[in-house]
C-alpha cells in the first residue's frame, strides 16, 4: 500500500508542542525511503523556524506542510505574525573566541546552511516559507 | 545494545534488514528519546560529562541549568561525550556556547567528543566547530587540554 506523500500540521502557540510535531514528522518522513540527514534537516527546519515564529512572529496560527517527492522534500511553514523575512535575515555573527561569544539568528543560519534552497512571499497577512531540501535514494 | 548512532551515519553501509530495524528505531523513539545528562567523573583540574537523546529547544530547557551548575561554578575543563546525542539544535549550541565563554574567562575550555555525523554537521552549519573544540574520541579531547 502505498504511503501517503505529505504531511500537514497545525501549530499552537506553545513551544512544548514542538516535540510532539517532531515525532509526527519522524514518523511520517521514516515511512519513506529518504536518507537520513534529509529527514534530520527537515527535522531541524521545524524546530528552528517555527520555535522563531513562535518566540517572535507574534502568530495566532502557524501552519508546517512537508511534501516528499521524487527527489526532494518541499516544505512550507505559512504564519500570520509580524512580516519577516528569514532569506533576508543579516548572517550570524560567529565571534572569534568562546570567551567574547555572543550568538544572535544561529537557528536562521544552521537552517540556511542545511536546505538546499529557501523562498519567502508575503502574502496579504500571512509570511510563506518554502523550502526545499534535495534527497537522494539511499545505497545499500 | 543496538547502537542507533551509528547506524544513522553509517546509513549507506548498512543491508536493507538492518536499514527496517534502524527505520522502526527512530520511529519508535527517534523524536522522542529523552535528553539526559551525566556525571561521568571529575578530576583535579576537568570536568567529565556525557549528554543523551535530543538537545532541542524542549530538551534543552531540561538541563540547561544542571549542565551549567555541573561545570561552571567548578572552574575545571569540561569534556563533554557527546556520541549519543540524536538531534543538535540552536538551542544545545547556545548552552554549550555559553559554559564555553565562562570557561574561557577563567582560561579552561570545553571541549566535545565522539559526534554522530549529523550532530558534526550541525556544529559545521552553526560555524561555531572550532570555537567549541570539537574532536572524534576522549584520547584526543584530553589532548586538547
Amino acid at each position: 500500500m502505498s504511503q501517503p506523500t505529505s504531511l500537514h500540521l497545525e501549530v499552537t502557540v506553545d513551544e512544548k508542542d514542538l516535540r510532539l510535531l517532531s515525532s509526527r514528522l519522524w514518523e511520517f518522513l521514516n515511512r519513506h525511503t529518504l536518507p537520513l540527514k534529509a529527514i534530520y534537516n527537515a527535522e531541524l527546519v521545524l524546530e528552528e523556524m517555527v520555535c522563531n515564529v513562535l518566540r517572535y512572529g507574534h502568530a495566532e496560527t502557524i501552519a508546517f506542510t512537508v511534501r516528499v517527492d521524487s527527489g526532494a522534500l518541499w516544505i512550507t511553514i505559512t504564519d500570520n505574525g509580524v512580516p519577516f523575512d528569514p532569506t533576508a535575515a543579516p548572517p550570524a555573527e560567529i565571534p572569534d573566541s568562546a570567551a567574547t561569544a555572543s550568538i544572535g539568528g544561529l537557528g536562521i543560519h544552521m537552517v540556511k546552511n542545511a536546505v538546499d534552497k529557501m523562498v519567502y512571499h508575503r502574502i496579504g497577512k500571512e509570511n510563506r516559507l518554502e523550502i526545499r531540501i534535495d534527497t537522494e535514494a539511499p545505497s545499500v | 545494545m543496538y547502537n542507533e548512532l551509528k547506524l544513522f551515519y553509517g546509513y549507506d553501509r548498512v543491508d536493507r534488514v538492518a536499514n527496517r530495524i534502524h527505520e522502526e528505531s527512530f520511529r519508535e523513539e527517534g523524536a522522542l528519546k529523552q535528553t539526559k545528562i551525566e556525571l561521568l567523573g571529575e578530576e583535579e583540574d576537568l570536568v567529565h560529562i556525557k549528554l543523551t537523546g535530543r538537545l532541542d529547544t524542549t530538551g534543552t530547557a531540561g538541563i540547561d541549568t544542571t549542565f551549567t551548575a555541573m561545570i561552571s561554578p567548578r572552574g575545571k575543563h569540561a569534556l563533554v561525550d557527546i556520541s549519543d546525542v540524536s538531534f543538535l539544535a540552536s538551542m544545545g549550541i547556545r548552552m554549550m556556547v555559553s559554559v564555553a565563554r565562562t570557561l574561557a574567562r577563567k582560561q579552561k575550555r570545553l571541549v566535545l567528543y565522539g559526534p554522530p555525523s549529523m550532530v558534526t554537521e550541525s556544529i559545521e552549519d552553526s560555524g561555531l566547530k572550532e570555537m567549541l573544540a570539537l574532536v572524534s574520541s576522549e584520547k584526543e579531547a584530553r589532548a586538547q587540554l
